[in-house]
C-alpha cells in the first residue's frame, strides 16, 4: 500500500531481483542454454538433480504481464529442455511446473518455468488429484470460463489478427529486425481494474515483491 | 491404434472452451479444482517431445489467456500451469496435456517438492551433460505458411515483366 516516489515497485523490483543478475550474468549460474530472450540454470535447490529454471531475461513477475511471443518461447525451450534432460540424464519423464502468484507456491518475484527430471518412484509430487464435479456445476463452469476466455484471447475485437506475408514476399526480410523493440512495450503493467469483481492481478505481482 | 479419451473427449467436443485448427481447450471431466482446464495439441501427441515446436508455443499461449481467464471470473489468487510427461511424471491419459489449475490459499493442493543438496561436483557433472545435449535447442519448427492467392494486379505486372523479356529478346533476334 506504501506508495513509491521514485521507482516504480515494477523498477525496484528489478534492482533487487537476483533473476534479473542471473539473466545478465551479474550473479553466477550455471546455465546450460541462453538465447536472446531467456535463460535455462540449474536450480541450486533441485527437486531432482539436473532441474532447470528457464527465465526470461526480461523482468516480469506473473506470465499475464509476459508478451505473447516471449512465451511461446519459453515453451519451445522448455521442450528442448525437456527433450535434452529425457536424453542425457536418462530419466523417464519431466515436470513443466509454472507457479503464478503465492497461493500456487510462487517464491521468487521473477517469472520462470521449472523443468525437472523424473524417474519411477522418487516420490515428488505433481500428482494432480480428480474429483468429481456434478454435471450441472460443471455446465456453469464451462459458460462462464467460456465467456472469460473468449475475452482474454481477443475473439470479439474488431481487428483480427493480421496473416504474416514474409513467405510471399522476400523484400520484408530485411524490414523483420526492427520488430525487436516492440517486444519490449508491454512492460507496463495494466491499469488495475475496478475492485469487487474477480482478483487483481497487480494485487498478485506486488505480493511476490514485498 | 489405442483408442484415447483425451482425442475422444475433443471430438465430442465435451467440455469445449475453445478449439482452433492446431488446439483444443476443454474442462477437466476430473478437476483437481473447481475451473481446472485442460490445453491439448488436436493431432495425436502421447508425450511433449512429439508435438511440433510452433503447437507447444500456442498451447503456453494459451495457457496464460486461460490464466488470466481464471484469475478475473473465478477470483483466483493463483494458477499453476503443470506438463506431466511421461508415466514417470506422473501422467496418466496417453495424450499430452497441459494443466492450468487455479490456485486459492489453503486449497489442500500442493506441489511443493524437497529441494536436495547435491555436491558442487555432481552439480558440474550434470551441468556439463545437460549444456552439451541442449546444444540442439534452437531452429524452432514453425507453422508452415498457407499457400496464397496472388492478387490479380500482380499476377499482371508478372505478365508485363514476361513481356518485357519478350521484346528484348526479339530484339536480339533482330540482330543481323
Amino acid at each position: 500500500m506504501v506508495e513509491e516516489q521514485h521507482a516504480s515497485p515494477d523498477e525496484q523490483g528489478q534492482q533487487q531481483c537476483i533473476f534479473c543478475h542471473i539473466a545478465s550474468g551479474r550473479v553466477a549460474s550455471k546455465k546450460v542454454y541462453e538465447d536472446d530472450k531467456v535463460v535455462a540454470v540449474l536450480d541450486i535447490n533441485p527437486a531432482n538433480p539436473g532441474h532447470v529454471l528457464i527465465v526470461p531475461k526480461e523482468h516480469y513477475v506473473i506470465m499475464p504481464q509476459i508478451p505473447e511471443d516471449i512465451l511461446q518461447h519459453i515453451g519451445m525451450v522448455a521442450k528442448g529442455v525437456s527433450h535434452a534432460q529425457l536424453r542425457a540424464l536418462k530419466v523417464q519423464g519431466t515436470n513443466l511446473f509454472v507457479a503464478n502468484g503465492v497461493a500456487a507456491g510462487q517464491r521468487a518475484q521473477h517469472f520462470m518455468m521449472h523443468v525437472i527430471p523424473r524417474r519411477e518412484g522418487d516420490q515428488i509430487g505433481f500428482a494432480i488429484p480428480e474429483k468429481t464435479m456434478s454435471a450441472a456445476d460443471m455446465k456453469k463452469a464451462q459458460q462462464v470460463l467460456k465467456k472469460a476466455l473468449a475475452k482474454s484471447l481477443g475473439l470479439n475485437a474488431p481487428d483480427a489478427p493480421e496473416s504474416h506475408e514474409e513467405e510471399q514476399v522476400p523484400h520484408e526480410e530485411a524490414k523483420k529486425e526492427p520488430e525487436k523493440k516492440k517486444e519490449v512495450a508491454p512492460k507496463k503493467e495494466a491499469p488495475a481494474k475496478k475492485p469487487g469483481k474477480g482478483a487483481n492481478l497487480d494485487e498478485i505481482a506486488r505480493l511476490l515483491g514485498g | 491404434m489405442m483408442s484415447c479419451t483425451i482425442c475422444d473427449l475433443v471430438k465430442d467436443k465435451h467440455g469445449m472452451l475453445f478449439e482452433d485448427e492446431h488446439l483444443a481447450i476443454v474442462l477437466a471431466q476430473k478437476p483437481a479444482v473447481p475451473g481446472h482446464v485442460l490445453l491439448v495439441p488436436k493431432q495425436h501427441a502421447a508425450i511433449l517431445e512429439q508435438i511440433p515446436d510452433f503447437v507447444i508455443g500456442k498451447l503456453f499461449d494459451k495457457a496464460n489467456k486461460v490464466s488470466i481467464a481464471v484469475f478475473e471470473t473465478l477470483g483466483a489468487e493463483g494458477t499453476n500451469i503443470i506438463v506431466n510427461n511421461g508415466i514417470a511424471a506422473g501422467q496418466t491419459a496417453n495424450h499430452c496435456i497441459v494443466n492450468v489449475l487455479p490456485r486459492r490459499q489453503n486449497d489442500g493442493l500442493d506441489f511443493a517438492w524437497q529441494p536436495k543438496q547435491l555436491s558442487e561436483e555432481e552439480m558440474s557433472t550434470v551441468e556439463l551433460t545437460l549444456k552439451e545435449e541442449a546444444k540442439g535447442i534452437g531452429a524452432f519448427e514453425k507453422e508452415k505458411a498457407k499457400p496464397k492467392e496472388i492478387p490479380a494486379k500482380k499476377a499482371e505486372e508478372i505478365k508485363e515483366a514476361k513481356d518485357d523479356i519478350n521484346y528484348l529478346l526479339k530484339q536480339l533476334e533482330r540482330l543481323p
